[in-house]
């Protein structure tokens, strides 16, 4: 059993979230602004953080700042700030994931997953040997397994060879038709588009978020790459 | 003190005092004078002081004895004025004339014991009768004559060694008395008895000489001091007065000490009084303040040289006391006239009226008030004029001034080389001119680029080139002003967006999210199934709008970070075309794409690329009619990429793409219920972003939307 820190100004949200978070077995700890939140977590063993940015008293990005000094506990921003400059603001200051709100309770649910499962379970256990870790995404290249998070996710034979083309080169940009040359082995006249359909699909089966992935990322006017990511 | 200063009768004895000390002075000086020439003062005697005195005067004695005998006055007379004995020989050295009394016996013996020699003096005597000689013989012409002619100076000079015979001469001054009386009364009778005797020799002379010289008679003249001499004669009262300075020659010099000293502390009491007057406190102008300063100095002047000329007529006189007294009473009218002026000018000082009591001071000042004057009303009138007539009077002065310059140069070197020196410094002027106007050019070019942080740098400049420069530059400081204002006031609208955004979206997800529990109650009445399921259509269309609100307000006031980067149309298309397959799918229409072989690359930001696809395409799903094409294109044209979305709308179109493109103005109200509205106005913001171009047009039920990049290199 896990227990989640809720923090947030606004009760409704938190009893919101402790209504979804519950029945899935957590354990839900409420704060209502930064110092609440840190003294919870002096006092309690947390294992994942759900921290609103706009706090009275002690706001959000504080909050992470003075928590890292102690814990790495995974922490996931509640923000309805949705520039961008704020997420990456959060992210660079030590949170390990954000959802902008107003938020999709299903959203919500997955990303506390996959923050737990990558905290407490993949954190120390051995990746099998030949197999390629980005973040939450492992690609064993002898199984043909792919694990997101842990969990097994099946793929077509076109989608594994992106995914797998992807992650050997992480951070390297494919146009559309560099990809189809190495993946099809032909010209695409005219077929470029099939790539983007195939990373559509793609994306829905790895990312939560699909409009907006964590690791499979479009460069619009040049192709697609895969993110280096934080843990791999 | 004040009293005292202020005291008319204290000046005025003050000056009196001064006047006779003064006089005084010259006096005592006179005698010093005499005396310490006369070596008085150097141990010399006083009979040699006589001598030495008396000498060079019995010369200048005869001379004058002998200039009155040449205008024909009778030798007799002349014995008895001055005191003197004297011969006349004419050229031959005949005895003329001789001073009654005159023998050997007289001559030989001297009271003093000493033999006078006395100059012997060579007169012309001009022809003539000497006893009836008249005036009019001896007319200006005649005298003029003979003392120009050179010959007769040299005879004359050659006469003199020859001719001088030691005289004796011998003066008493002890016995005056008993020598004065005879000497008047016996020289009548031996000079008429002498006269006689005179004309035969003149006479015939005349007649048988017939050149110049005949018209001319020289005569010598020897001269002596009589033993007898009168002392009312001019030697006696000379050698009087000469002794009476002799014995006074130490008391002179305290005199002059004691009366300088005296007139000093005068004339300091008098500077420093002048101005005061009784009753009245401070320096007061009297009467003759009145008077311009230089009028009353030329006024003194004036006097003063009237008072030198009397001063030198009376060195004329033959009586020494007369001279002295005359002498005397010039200096008294001359200290008088001093005082004035200096007692006026310490008034004056005082009251600081010097300068400006003076006519010339005054005059300067008014010619250089007018001066002023005319040059300010020159400089108003050239100001005031327009520039075109202002450069055409300033251009046709120098070319008039050229002109006339050249004229009258006439080839001459050093005025042309002038002219060339005008040249060059108008060469520079030119140069500065267009200098400046480049200077103005390059600004005027600046801001009409909306370079507004342009500034004129007008410091060096003059006149309407810099009126000119200041106003380019107060063009940009209100454009300046202008455009920040805007920008402040866009910025605070985007602010206040965003904040309201922020703070709807809090409440809206409890909103969201408690619909959403509700939705998973078990809830058996079918309407409030249906009114829950409207709830969470609403308000997930209203965290769109929120969204879109936030974007379009921060799209449309550039307040929007544009990563610039190369972007491949064609890639964008494939991968646009890729996101969209599905849905374009699920609204039942089809997309054609075409574009060109080789890569069109643009400079802009993939992902406001991307938003302007993707609502683009978003907007086609939702409102193409079903069933039909889209056509997705992408062509080069004159340098520019331009991209173009075209199908078929749903329902009738009915008005304008102007309109559409109206924030919240929908082609048909009735054609959605999704989405804000707001995407159009977004994607055409974010393309003029990226310095694109979104048109928009409506041909009956043909819907297009035209973008327009420049391509980059």
């Amino acid at each position: 059993m896990y227990n989640i820190l809720v923090c947030d100004d606004e009760r409704d949200i938190v009893s919101a979230l402790r209504i979804y978070l519950e029945p899935e077995g957590y354990r839900v700890l409420e704060a209502y602004n930064g110092q609440e939140a840190l003294e919870v977590l002096s006092r309690e063993q947390v294992h994942l953080v759900l921290l609103d940015i706009m706090m009275p008293k002690l706001d959000g990005i504080s909050t992470i700042a003075r928590l890292r000094e102690t814990s790495n506990v995974p922490v996931i921003m509640l923000t309805a700030k949705s520039e961008d400059s704020d997420k990456v603001l959060g992210l660079n200051i030590g949170a390990d994931d954000y959802i902008t709100k107003p938020f999709n309770p299903l959203e919500v649910l997955a990303r506390v997953r996959s923050q737990l499962r990558r905290y407490m379970q993949l954190g120390g256990s051995a990746v099998p040997a030949g197999a390629l870790t980005i973040g939450g995404i492992s690609l064993d290249d002898g199984s043909k397994d792919v694990t997101v998070d842990g969990e097994p996710v099946s793929l077509t034979p076109t989608e594994y060879e992106i995914l797998k083309l992807l992650m050997n080169n992480p951070g390297r940009v494919f146009s559309p038709r560099e990809m189809y040359k190495l993946i099809w082995k032909d010209e695409p006249y005219g077929a470029e588009s099939t790539v983007a359909v195939h990373i559509r699909h793609l994306r829905e089966k790895v990312e939560i978020n699909p409009a907006e992935p964590r690791y499979i990322k479009a460069v619009w006017g040049q192709g697609y790459k895969i993110e280096r990511g934080k843990q791999a | 003190m004040k009293k005292l200063k202020s005291s008319l009768a204290a000046k005025v004895a003050a000056s009196l005092l001064l006047v006779v000390m003064a006089v005084g002075m010259l006096y005592s000086a006179i005698g010093i004078g005499v005396m310490y020439e006369k070596g008085a003062y150097s141990g010399n005697g006083m009979v040699q002081v006589q001598e030495s005195y008396l000498k060079p005067w019995c010369v200048s004695n005869m001379y004058n004895l002998m200039e009155r005998y040449r205008y024909g006055e009778l030798p007799e007379n002349l014995d008895t004025i001055s005191g003197m004995g004297f011969e006349i020989y004419d050229e031959k050295d005949r005895l003329v004339y001789a001073s009654q009394g005159i023998d050997d016996s007289i001559l030989k013996t001297s009271p003093y014991g000493f033999n006078y020699p006395a100059e012997s003096v060579i007169v012309n005597r001009i022809r003539g009768d000497i006893n009836s000689a008249v005036i009019t013989d001896g007319s200006d012409g005649d005298d003029h004559y003979f003392a120009e002619e050179p010959f007769e100076k040299e005879a004359l000079e050659e006469d003199l060694p020859e001719e001088t015979a030691p005289a004796e001469a011998s003066a008493s001054t002890e016995s005056p008395a008993p020598t004065e009386t005879p000497a008047p009364t016996d020289s009548p009778a031996p000079a008429e008895t002498r006269a006689p005797t005179l004309e035969p020799t003149a006479a015939p002379e005349e007649d048988t000489v017939p050149d110049i010289s005949t018209f001319v008679k020289r005569y010598k003249m020897v001269g002596y001091v009589r033993n007898d001499v009168d002392s009312n004669s001019h030697v006696g009262s000379m050698l009087r007065l000469l002794s009476i300075c002799y014995a006074h020659r130490t008391d002179f010099i305290w005199v002059l000490c004691g009366s300088a000293l005296l007139a000093l502390l005068c004339f300091v009491f008098l500077m420093a009084a002048a101005g005061h007057k009784t009753g009245l406190e401070g320096v007061q102008s009297g009467f003759t303040e009145r008077a311009p300063f230089d009028l009353f100095t030329l006024l003194i002047a004036v006097a003063g040289a009237i008072c030198c000329s009397i001063a030198v007529e009376f060195s004329y006189v033959d009586s020494i006391p007369l001279q002295l007294v005359g002498y005397g009473l010039t200096c008294a009218a001359g200290v008088v006239l001093c005082l004035w002026w200096c007692m006026s000018f310490a008034v004056r000082l005082k009251l600081h009226t010097v300068l400006k009591s003076c006519i010339c001071f005054r005059v300067l000042v008014w010619c250089w008030q007018m001066l002023k004057r005319l040059w300010a009303f020159a400089r108003e009138v050239f100001l005031g004029m327009k520039l075109l007539p202002r450069a055409a009077l300033v251009i046709g002065g120098i070319l008039l001034v050229e002109f006339f310059w050249i004229c009258v140069c006439e080839g001459n070197g050093g005025m042309l080389f002038g002219w060339f020196v005008e040249r060059l410094v108008l060469v520079a002027l030119t140069v500065y001119v267009l200098l400046c106007m480049k200077r103005l050019l390059q600004a005027g070019r600046e801001i009409s680029e909306g370079n507004l942080d342009y500034h004129v740098d007008t410091d060096r400049m003059r006149g309407p080139l810099k009126e000119h420069g200041e106003q380019l530059n107060r063009i940009t400081e209100g454009m300046t002003k202008a455009v920040n204002e805007r920008m402040k006031s866009e910025h605070f609208r985007t602010e206040l967006i965003t904040n309201v955004s922020h703070d709807i979206k809090t409440p809206l997800t409890s909103i969201i999210n408690y619909v959403d529990l509700l939705e998973k109650e078990e809830i058996d009445n079918d309407k409030a199934r249906e009114y829950l399921a409207v709830l969470s259509r609403q308000s997930a269309r209203l965290k769109k709008l929120i969204d879109d609100l936030m974007e379009a307000s921060k799209a449309s006031t550039g307040n929007v970070a544009v990563n610039w980067e190369r972007c491949q149309l064609n890639v964008l298309l494939d991968q646009c075309a890729g996101e969209y397959a599905e849905k374009l799918k699920a609204a039942q229409l089809e997309l054609v794409v075409t574009k060109p072989e080789e890569p069109v690359v643009i400079l802009a930001d993939g992902r406001h690329m991307w938003r302007v696809f993707d609502n683009l395409l978003s907007n086609i799903c939702k409102y193409a009619l079903a069933g039909t094409r889209v056509y997705l294109n992408l062509e080069k044209a004159e340098g520019k990429a331009v991209v173009t979305f075209r199908n078929i709308s749903a329902s009738q179109l009915n008005i304008s793409g102007d309109e559409l493109m109206e924030r919240f103005v929908r082609g048909d109200s009735s054609r959605s219920t999704e989405g804000s509205g707001l995407g159009l106005s977004i994607a055409r913001s974010l393309v003029q972003l990226q310095k694109g171009q979104l048109d928009l047009t409506v041909d009956g039920d043909l819907f297009k939307v035209t973008l327009q990049f420049n391509i980059a290199e």
